[in-house]
């Protein structure tokens, strides 16, 4: 069976859902990511990327307790498996490697 | 939606509203609201895609089935819709055509003709020419009439001729006209004043191609030409006549020039009249006027006997619809019409029953393919559309051909017709609309059925193999055979008779000689100078005699009334003609009792007159009687002499009663010549033309040429049956080809076991033959009897005809039965001649 592609946008989202470990739900992953690319991200995108991660296996969610904070609804937790932390280290290894790659006299501008 | 995200949303807009304010903190939260529709982009494999490829399978299918291995069933299939739809499309335009004639003036619902009956020995006769009181007569006597004009035709008697300088041209579309044509007719005045154009009696109106013609470098308008010992001034152009008018008119004369506009009489009644009447008026109960009016006016002209009565046609129904003699131009008998369109149909029925045929023939073959897809799931709905799908395409790519062939075939059509038909004609939105409804209706038709079957297949009896042999399908088809080649038997025999009936004109005696026999148009000059024309004339070795008449004896329309004193009142209507001494001689006519005309001039008070037989009979008077008083029209004199019965007039009549008398209105000039090389003594006569009437051009025409025009009509029925023969058998033998193929193709093994078995090729030939031609002479039994019935029902209009002989109806059923063996044969021989090695392998 092919191994599912980690897209870009899905790459930082799952890095950010990492990065807040337990603590990743839809509100907070959006205001990280959006501070952090300095662009605001939409709920639909960030959603959107997160079902299909979990589709394909990188995530896992879970749902929390009610609160009576939000209407009352409840939030759903994502944390990385260790299939999505492969996919990263593979995408990371990549990126090095093309890194390494290339000589220092491209680098002189 | 999703709780969470439902909570992420309201979570955000909370923290969100504490910042920034109330107005954009809505405009973000609509923009993440509709960002949620990503979630729904997700694709899954859904009714979608499943259609999709579904699709693309079936057009490959379709594909192989239709280009691979049944290419030539295909390739039958298509050839003979093709020539369905091109034949259907064809008579299609030429039926549009012939109704769409006088369409285009503004008032056509309010213009009618006025046509005369009047009482004969044959009952009323009706006739589309009217007496010169009836226009102004009405106007003044019924409201409803607001408006009329008359149109006298001069051509038909002795074609003016207009001199223009040095030249002169003879016009044989010239009509005398009242000034309030161009108020009825829509037809374009380029220049003058519709008004006033045709008011004066020296106005002359010309059309567009003659203002050319006479005067190439300038305005016509003002222009003077002679005519005739008078001069005439150009007041008017006008467009030239559309070709679909009953009006055909080059030049216009005023009414007011005329003799006979100074009175309104009843007698003669030779002008061609139209009325306008007002809008909404009563039709009906103005011809229930009408009667009343004539007894008042004619009730003492007309004699015990007599009867006289007027009739308003619409001016749109004169093309197609009447039956009067001498309307202003040919009329297309609209029973040709409906039995065109029937033969439309009839094709475009052959054309899909081979589709249907060869479909379900073959659908046997495919029914193990049906049978497989509705295994696996394919709903009967579905299989339906496939073939439906595989229909709509073929025919979409027949009706392209047949528009191809009809591209081709339309001037010939044209031709043979004598019809402007142009392609442009075709382009109009009732035609195209047709032309899709037909397409359409051939879809279902040919489509539907074989889809049916095959969607309606269970797959138990389709993957046990009783399909095969189904019962209902084989009588269809058979059936189908039968009817195909009844109509194609039927046709044939239709094109042998009007063939035989053609010929059968043109080799009667009529009586006369009419070979070597030359018209040319009189006037008074050449009147005036007839003896000496004919010295001149005759001293040429070529030329053998000539003389003088009012009508050429090929025929004569005259009609007179002839009364006996002796015998009482009582008036016969004959038929007349002017002559002088030399007409008998130079027509060949054979005087059986009494003397022929030996004097130049005669004695106007006792003139002598010449009746052939059926005349003589017809007032009562025997071979004895010469020398009896008669009264012709008021010309007193007797009988001298009688004539053997000749054929002046279409072999449509039967010989009615003629009189010659000897009067100096003359028409035409006869002029028999030598036998031998025709364009030397057209030489010779064109020079002694020249020298005594140089002031008209010298135009001939021969009369056996004439003679053929009074069956124009049955010359184009033939042409035109022959083509839709053609076609007919051709789509025949298609479809019997595809199907013999197919018969041969399924019974291989069979034949091939026969073979085995010991039996030659054609002994194989003959069996397989031998089942169609049962059909086949089923088809001819059938259509026989039904084609001698109808064929004698149209021959029944000539008086003089053959009989659909014993050889006509063998000659058609052998070639019926020829083409169909040579199909089979083709077919059978082919299959049979394979190696049963070949046909046995699989088993």
């Amino acid at each position: 069976m092919k191994e599912s592609k980690l897209g870009e946008f899905e790459e930082l989202v799952l890095l950010t859902v990492a990065a807040l470990y337990d603590e990743a739900y839809g509100l907070a992953l959006q205001q990280g990511l959006s501070e952090r690319l300095n662009r605001q991200v939409s709920l639909g995108a960030l959603h959107a990327a997160l079902r299909r991660m979990e589709q394909k296996g990188f995530v896992q969610s879970r749902m929390g307790e009610q609160t009576a904070k939000r209407g009352g609804k409840r939030k759903r937790y994502f944390r990385m498996t260790l299939y999505g932390f492969r996919a990263l280290q593979k995408v990371r290894a990549t990126r090095q490697s093309l890194w390494d790659d290339i000589p220092p006299l491209a680098l002189e501008f | 939606m999703q709780e969470d995200i439902m909570g992420d949303l309201f979570e955000w807009f909370q923290e969100r509203s504490l910042i920034h304010s109330q107005r954009r903190v809505w405009w973000a939260y609509l923009w993440h609201s509709l960002s949620l529709w990503r979630l729904f982009k997700i694709p899954t494999p859904s009714f979608t895609l499943h259609y999709l490829s579904m699709l693309r399978h079936y057009f490959k299918i379709a594909f192989r089935n239709l280009i691979g291995g049944t290419r030539n069933y295909t390739l039958i299939n298509l050839g003979g819709l093709a020539f369905g739809l091109a034949t259907s499309l064809l008579i299609l335009a030429y039926i549009q055509y012939e109704t769409g004639f006088d369409e285009f003036h503004e008032d056509r619902d309010r213009i009618y003709k006025v046509q005369t009956l009047f009482r004969t020995e044959n009952g009323m006769e009706r006739i589309g020419v009217s007496s010169s009181i009836v226009s102004p007569l009405f106007q003044r006597e019924f409201p409803e009439v607001v408006n009329g004009v008359r149109l006298l035709n001069v051509s038909g008697f002795s074609p003016p001729v207009i001199r223009i300088g040095e030249d002169q041209f003879q016009e044989d579309a010239f009509y005398y006209a009242d000034s309030t044509f161009f108020h009825i007719f829509s037809f374009p005045l380029l220049q003058g004043d519709p008004s006033t154009v045709l008011s004066d009696p020296s106005s002359l109106v010309i059309n567009e191609t003659l203002a050319r013609k006479y005067f190439p470098e300038g305005n016509a308008i003002g222009q003077t030409v002679e005519l005739g010992s008078r001069t005439r001034t150009i007041s008017g152009v006008m467009a030239d006549m559309p070709a679909q008018s009953q009006l055909q008119i080059n030049v216009l004369g005023s009414f007011a020039s005329l003799r006979a506009a100074k009175s309104e009489s009843w007698f003669p009644a030779n002008y061609h009249s139209y009325l306008l009447l007002n809008p909404g008026a009563d039709i009906a109960g103005l011809r229930r006027k009408i009667p009343p009016l004539l007894d008042r006016e004619l009730g003492e002209i007309l004699q015990e006997d007599q009867e006289m009565n007027i009739a308003l046609m619409p001016l749109t129904d004169v093309h197609l619809l009447s039956d009067a003699r001498s309307e202003i131009s040919a009329t297309t008998n609209i029973r040709y019409l409906y039995i065109f369109g029937a033969i439309a149909v009839l094709v475009l029925l052959i054309a899909c029953i081979n589709y249907i045929n060869l479909a379900t023939a073959r659908a046997i073959d495919r029914a193990r393919e049906v049978g497989l897809r509705k295994v696996v799931g394919a709903r009967q709905g579905e299989v339906f559309s496939q073939f439906m799908g595989e229909a709509t395409f073929i025919t979409i790519l027949a009706t392209l051909l047949g528009l191809g062939i009809v591209f081709v075939m339309l001037p010939m059509l044209g031709e043979i017709t004598g019809r402007d038909l142009s392609l442009e004609q075709m382009m109009n939105p009732e035609f195209l609309l047709a032309a899709v409804g037909i397409m359409v209706a051939v879809i279902f038709l040919a489509g539907g059925y074989p889809a049916l079957v095959l969607a309606n297949l269970t797959p138990i009896k389709v993957l046990r193999g009783t399909f095969r042999n189904s019962k209902g399908g084989t009588w269809l088809r058979n059936g189908l055979v039968v009817f195909q080649f009844g109509v194609s038997t039927f046709l044939i025999v239709g094109t042998l008779v009007i063939y035989q009936q053609l010929q059968h004109v043109q080799k009667v005696r009529l009586g006369y000689e009419k070979e070597h026999l030359v018209s040319l148009p009189m006037d008074r000059t050449i009147i005036n100078k007839l003896e000496t024309i004919k010295s001149e004339l005759t001293q040429h070795p070529q030329i053998v005699s000539a003389s003088a008449a009012s009508e050429s004896p090929v025929r004569v329309r005259g009609g007179y009334t002839i009364t006996n004193p002796a015998l009482g009142p009582k008036e016969y209507n004959v038929q007349a003609v002017a002559v002088d001494k030399d007409f008998v001689q130079t027509i060949g006519l054979e005087i059986i009792a009494g003397n022929n005309y030996t004097a130049t001039t005669v004695d106007e008070e006792n003139v002598p007159f010449l009746l052939n037989e059926t005349a003589l009979k017809t007032i009562g008077l025997t071979i004895d009687d010469i020398g009896a008083k008669l009264d012709l029209n008021g010309r007193k004199g007797y009988l001298h002499g009688v004539i053997k019965d000749f054929h002046f007039s279409s072999l449509h009549e039967p010989i009615g009663p003629l009189t010659l008398f000897i009067e100096s209105q003359y028409n035409e000039l006869l002029v028999r010549l030598a036998a031998g090389p025709v364009p030397e003594a057209l030489d010779a006569l064109e020079d002694t033309w020249a020298a005594v009437a140089p002031h008209r051009p010298f135009t001939y025409t021969f009369l056996d040429d004439s003679y053929q025009q009074l069956y124009d009509t049955e010359q184009q029925a033939g042409s035109l049956l022959t083509a839709f023969s053609i076609v007919a058998i051709a789509i025949a033998c298609l479809g019997l080809l595809g199907l013999a193929a197919f018969t041969a193709v399924r019974r291989s093994k069979e034949i091939g076991i026969r073979k085995v078995l010991g039996a030659t090729e054609w002994q194989m030939v003959s069996m397989l033959s031998g089942d169609f031609t049962k059909w086949v002479g089923l088809a001819i039994l059938i259509s026989l009897p039904l084609s001698w019935y109808l064929m004698n029902d149209w021959l029944s209009q000539f008086a003089y005809r053959i009989n659909v002989g014993w050889e006509i109806l063998l000659g058609a059923s052998l070639i019926s039965l020829l083409i169909a063996w040579g199909t089979v044969g083709f077919q059978a021989y082919r299959t049979a001649s394979l190696s049963p090695s070949l046909t046995l392998r699989d088993e």
